[in-house]
């Protein structure tokens, strides 16, 4: 994928994450950070990608990074990191989950044609499992290393 | 607080003779942690709030349980066993309100604040409003919409016509909300004229990228934060059950949003 590509997308994932922090009502000062956020998980992904990183590890890598990145960015401001969460939510895969219900619904219609529709199904299912699983873990990561950051500057 | 003022919100099994002290760090622990829950924190983040403000008192050693619907503290004191039960209302989306939370009980942890100005500040958590109207989160669900189609794969005029499925349908979202319609109810008539007027749009040929055009007019619904949540508190190996049940939650309303959106397509190609 050609880097400007990668721009343009990372920069829709931004105005995405920047547009779901207002959704969840996250503070205004946290609108630029999410967009930020949101910009750089989308970016390390797509980048990772392109260098032939698996797409689970990618989107592990770039949780963890956007979420040390919220972590430090709190830590100066004295507020919970929770507010960044809308960062990583360009991560999801909320299309494969779509995809994967879609797929569930017609599979019950299925008469011996389109055998490949538990197939695809089954694909996404696990899209969706391994993507979330990711970020989850990525999530703990980032939060771990940032927390364990600020406690030696505390020490 | 007196035992009268807890009201239908504490099912206690407090002896009067148990210590006001304990009931008082445990109510006060439970109120902030149900905080953090309802307004999108994970278990993981309701554990630590409530183990700040035990700190805070002085009171640890209180065993927890955390569930969708309600919270569970137990212990032993005076040579009593009890236990608290606050249930929760649906959880939703408030992270100024969460934020504010988790920080109160860092203070408390620091003994910054007294028992007499954390009850005040409590009070004011629980009244924080959103900081935006319902215009500003209009267009903002709207802007995110239409960022995520084309983000998607979808073109120019699929991201045109996201944006106004979105923008009716988080308007839609905010008027029943404020009525206190169910979440499922407000989930699927909000998809359904979300995902209509997406349809429409297809319909009319305004734009032929069907995924990113549906998927998209939806998204401002998609229920990422309990499912990542789910997956945090499952990943934490303390909090396996409620991170099932946000799971199963999250599904659930990933499949109302996807039969809604199965109908506006069914009903609009009858036509």
């Amino acid at each position: 994928m050609h880097l400007t590509v990668i721009l343009l997308n990372s920069m829709w994932a931004a105005i995405f994450a920047a547009g779901m922090a207002v959704v969840f009502s996250a503070p205004a000062w946290a609108l630029a950070p999410s967009f930020c956020c949101g910009f750089i998980a989308r970016l390390a992904r797509d980048v990772l990608m392109g260098w032939g990183a698996d797409q689970n590890l990618a989107t592990l890598v770039a949780a963890a990074v956007v979420i040390f990145i919220a972590v430090s960015i709190v830590r100066r401001s004295g507020v919970s990191s929770i507010v960044m969460l809308a960062g990583i939510i360009p991560l999801g895969a909320a299309g494969a989950l779509f995809r994967a219900i879609v797929g569930f619904l017609e599979v019950s219609s299925l008469k011996g044609e389109g055998l490949s529709a538990p197939d695809a199904l089954i694909s996404n299912l696990s899209i969706l499992f391994t993507t979330t699983t990711a970020i989850a873990v990525g999530a703990w990561i980032g939060y771990f290393i940032g927390q364990s950051v600020r406690q030696e500057q505390h020490v | 607080m007196p035992p009268e003022e807890m009201g239908a919100d504490v099912e206690s099994s407090f002896a009067h003779q148990s210590d006001a002290k304990v009931t008082q760090a445990v109510t006060a622990a439970l109120d902030l942690a149900a905080v953090v829950l309802q307004s999108g924190g994970s278990a993981v983040m309701a554990d630590t709030t409530l183990k700040n403000v035990l700190k805070g008192y002085g009171e640890e050693g209180v065993a927890t349980v955390y569930r969708q619907d309600f919270i569970v503290a137990s212990s032993f004191a005076n040579g009593q066993a009890w236990t608290v039960l606050r249930p929760l209302s649906p959880a939703g989306l408030h992270l100024v309100r969460a934020s504010e939370a988790a920080t109160l009980s860092e203070r408390v942890a620091r003994g910054e604040v007294i028992t007499v100005d954390f009850e005040s500040q409590l009070g004011r958590i629980k009244q924080l409003a959103s900081p935006y109207n319902r215009w500003t989160t209009t267009l903002a669900a709207a802007c995110a919409a239409a960022a995520f189609s084309r983000s998607t794969g979808g073109d120019w005029r699929g991201m045109g016509v996201v944006l106004v499925a979105a923008a009716v349908g988080q308007l839609v979202r905010a008027l029943l909300q404020k009525r206190n319609f169910s979440r499922y109810a407000v989930t699927f008539i909000c998809a359904l004229i979300s995902g209509f007027l997406a349809v429409a749009g297809l319909r009319l040929g305004l734009t032929a990228v069907a995924g990113a055009t549906l998927i998209g007019s939806v998204v401002y619904m998609v229920p990422g934060v309990p499912l990542i949540n789910g997956f945090v508190e499952i990943a934490s190996g303390k909090h396996l059950f409620v991170g099932l049940q946000r799971l199963l939650d999250a599904t659930s309303l990933f499949f109302i949003l996807t039969v809604a959106v199965a109908i506006a397509n069914s009903a609009l190609r009858t036509r």
